[in-house]
């Protein structure tokens, strides 16, 4: 009896500490989500047709799967917030969305699971941002049960190419890379050693298909190559090798969680060479590196320095209702808000899966206005943007290049 | 060789710092705290809203502080889910169990705070609190962290295994860790001693989390969990409750994965904490220093 009690007990204790772990994380502000469940933001009132131009009037229902914590939500968060924004310009706009949000937390098999079930529910199209490896694995599925999908990131091969049930809203960062490498070339770069986190798709595409023929084009020879993964945190062992090769520049193909890590073993280690580094850094917490961060450049999809009309009507609303500067991942979001307006513009009669692709698809031929590219331009439901080259300095950023209106 | 042998010192102090705590706990009271991690992550926090919300407290004062609050959760932890399992449960694989699976939650709890207070966006512990300056020795590169980081690793677990061995207190902890009921019936405050080992577990994780946010230039909220393998790795490789182990057990992890990145391929790291698991498991599964079965502290 008593060790029956007990164990009731114990049972009790310890689903009693989970809840209120489960409770944690699940309340705050903002849109509430909860790993596998969901909560509607966005709203199914006002009237019944969209105002001016074209469209069915009816409203899209959008399921958001992002990786709202874990290690990727550094990513994921920004993501959501930019998709969050978008939606209610869309309502604004007379354009209804009913948006339900769902957190992979960083991992792969939840990710699947998530679209699984939105593929099962009434979803009319799902949003996906940022691992490469998740959305290989979701890509599939999504192109065989004929629901609209669109990442962004993501930028491996094989995801797009899935079929026409895909889209991706941002340029693969290997097409900002020749750019890049004429950059360094300018700068009188005549080497460069890799760091690189193997298990990253996108990241080991770039260091083994990417970089070295655009380096030797440009006539900078490969020194050397350490291989981390991306949970290394210590970044000792590597910064030193690196110091021994002494190379011109550095290509760091690390997450941008271990950026600032990254970056701190190399300067302490000695390394005073560039660092050119795959996209979006400028998520990574650069900034409280202050000097360290000098000299260290890499592309991103978006800044908050843009010039684009579009960009910084972006950033004036972003940090109207957030109070603070949006990253390039909330950039990216707030697009593919863009992409479900401009096709939501196309679309005629019932909604449904179906229609809501042919309307994507059209969208994505004419381009639409984005904070990325103004137009942002596709092939094959894929993102041709120019990006933007930035550079840091004494913990600001500074853009080196950027796309130009009408480009 | 020599500057990737400091290296490898340096790692092994982290993971001594990590792991002796977690040992400490797992062999005197039985708990495997898989909330260490986060109590870890959870000192980094702490210091960091503290610079944020008061500023100009100087680093001798916030990293004691930061403890001393780490060493306070981690006897929250033991009080509020710990004891109750301890006192009403009689089976010993379900206490254990329940235990494990309480500091799962609770841990996953810091970690939803951490992400919250941070925005789930990495966070850093400034130059205003703590200036990180290189320096070389002999040659050799390092930072003024790195070294605080080595000589307090030495001088904790020197005291500790010293307070262990030597002092009243700490042979109360042994026999703890052989039969605690005996102890009650010797006048020896089983709950008192629990409070004491998980406030010292707790406040040398906290200690930890803040060098290690330092020295890495900067801190997320999961951070503790990639280096609760590492901490299994050590513990296991050294003996479930031997701080002399723990402190083998981390710098042998720690060289053998500095010479895979700097011999073999890094991304390989990982793979090692796994494989030296195994086989000692296979070898001696009581670990290398203990003497028989699980020795405790």
């Amino acid at each position: 009896m008593q060790s029956q009690s007990g164990k009731r007990f114990a049972a009790l204790a310890a689903l009693a500490v989970l809840l209120s772990a489960l409770v944690v994380a699940g309340c705050g502000g903002g849109s509430s989500t909860t790993s596998g469940g969901g909560s509607e933001t966005g709203s199914a009132e006002g009237g019944a047709g969209s105002e001016g131009g074209g469209g069915s009037g009816e409203p899209v229902n959008v399921t958001a799967i992002f990786d709202e914590t874990g290690i990727a939500a550094l990513a994921g968060k920004p993501g959501v917030e930019g998709i969050e924004l978008g939606v209610e310009e869309l309502e604004a706009e007379g354009k209804q969305v009913n948006l339900t949000v769902q957190d992979t937390g960083s991992n792969q098999t939840q990710a699947v699971n998530l679209l699984s079930k939105a593929a099962s529910s009434d979803a009319d199209v799902v949003l996906f941002g940022s691992i490469s490896a998740e959305a290989l694995a979701m890509a599939p599925i999504a192109q065989g049960k004929g629901v609209p999908f669109v990442v962004q990131q993501s930028g491996t091969k094989g995801v797009v190419e899935q079929g026409e049930y895909v889209f991706r809203t941002t340029t693969p960062q290997e097409l900002f890379f020749p750019s890049l490498m004429e950059y360094l070339k300018e700068q009188g770069v005549k080497s460069y050693s890799a760091v690189v986190a193997t298990d990253s798709a996108t990241i080991a595409e770039l260091a083994e298909s990417v970089i070295p023929p655009l380096a030797e084009e440009d006539g900078i020879e490969k020194l050397g190559e350490s291989t981390v993964t991306t949970e290394q945190t210590n970044f000792n062992s590597v910064a030193s090798q690196v110091v021994e090769e002494n190379p011109d520049s550095l290509f760091l193909g690390v997450s941008i969680a271990q950026a600032a890590p990254a970056i701190s073993a190399l300067r302490r280690a000695g390394y005073e060479g560039l660092i050119f580094a795959s996209g979006a850094f400028a998520g990574g917490g650069l900034v409280p590196l202050g000097k360290e961060a000098n000299d260290l450049i890499w592309p991103e999809w978006f800044t908050a320095q843009t010039k684009l009309p579009e960009g910084k009507r972006f950033v004036a609303a972003y940090e109207k209702k957030y109070g603070e500067t949006p990253v390039t991942f909330a950039g990216e979001g707030w697009d593919m808000t863009r992409l479900i307006g401009a096709a939501m513009d196309e679309l005629e009669g019932e909604v449904n899966r179906e229609s809501m692709d042919q309307a994507l698809i059209k969208a994505t031929e004419k381009g639409f206005n984005a904070s990325q590219g103004q137009p942002l331009r596709f092939e094959e439901r894929d993102a041709r943007g120019s990006g933007f080259i930035l550079k840091a300095e004494n913990g600001k950023f500074t853009v080196v290049s950027e796309p130009k209106p009408g480009e | 060789m020599a500057q990737q042998l400091l290296n490898a010192i340096t790692l092994g102090s982290i993971y001594m710092l990590f792991a002796i705590g977690l040992s400490l706990s797992w062999g005197v009271l039985d708990i495997l705290n898989l909330a260490h991690g986060a109590i870890l992550m959870f000192g980094a926090l702490a210091v960091y809203l503290l610079a944020k919300h008061i500023g100009g407290v100087p680093f001798a004062i916030l990293l004691p502080v930061a403890m001393v609050l780490c060493g306070l959760v981690a006897v929250l932890l033991e009080r509020i889910a710990f004891r109750p399992i301890r006192r009403r449960v009689v089976d010993v694989h379900a206490r254990e169990l329940a235990m494990l699976i309480a500091s799962v939650g609770a841990g996953a709890t810091i970690v939803a705070i951490a992400e919250r207070s941070t925005n789930n966006q990495l966070a850093s512990i400034g130059p205003e609190v703590f200036n990180v300056t290189s320096t070389t020795i002999f040659g050799l590169h390092t930072t003024n962290i790195s070294l605080i980081i080595i000589v307090l690793a030495v001088v904790l677990t020197g005291a500790l295994a010293a307070f262990v061995k030597y002092t009243r207190y700490g042979r109360a902890l042994r026999a703890l860790a052989v039969d605690p009921y005996m102890c009650g019936l010797m006048g020896i405050s089983a709950d008192r001693m629990t409070a004491l080992t998980m406030f010292v577990s707790g406040a040398i994780a906290g200690g930890a989390g803040v060098l290690l946010a330092i020295e890495q230039g900067g801190f997320e909220a999961n951070m503790g969990e990639s280096l609760m393998l590492k901490a299994f790795a050590v513990i296991i490789l050294g003996g479930v409750g031997s701080i002399a182990g723990a402190a083998f057990g981390a710098f042998l992890l720690a060289i053998v994965e500095t010479a895979m990145v700097v011999y073999v391929d890094g991304s390989l790291q990982n793979g090692v904490a796994f494989v030296l698991i195994f086989l000692i498991l296979i070898v001696r599964p009581q670990g290398i220093f203990a003497r028989r079965g699980w020795q405790r502290a």
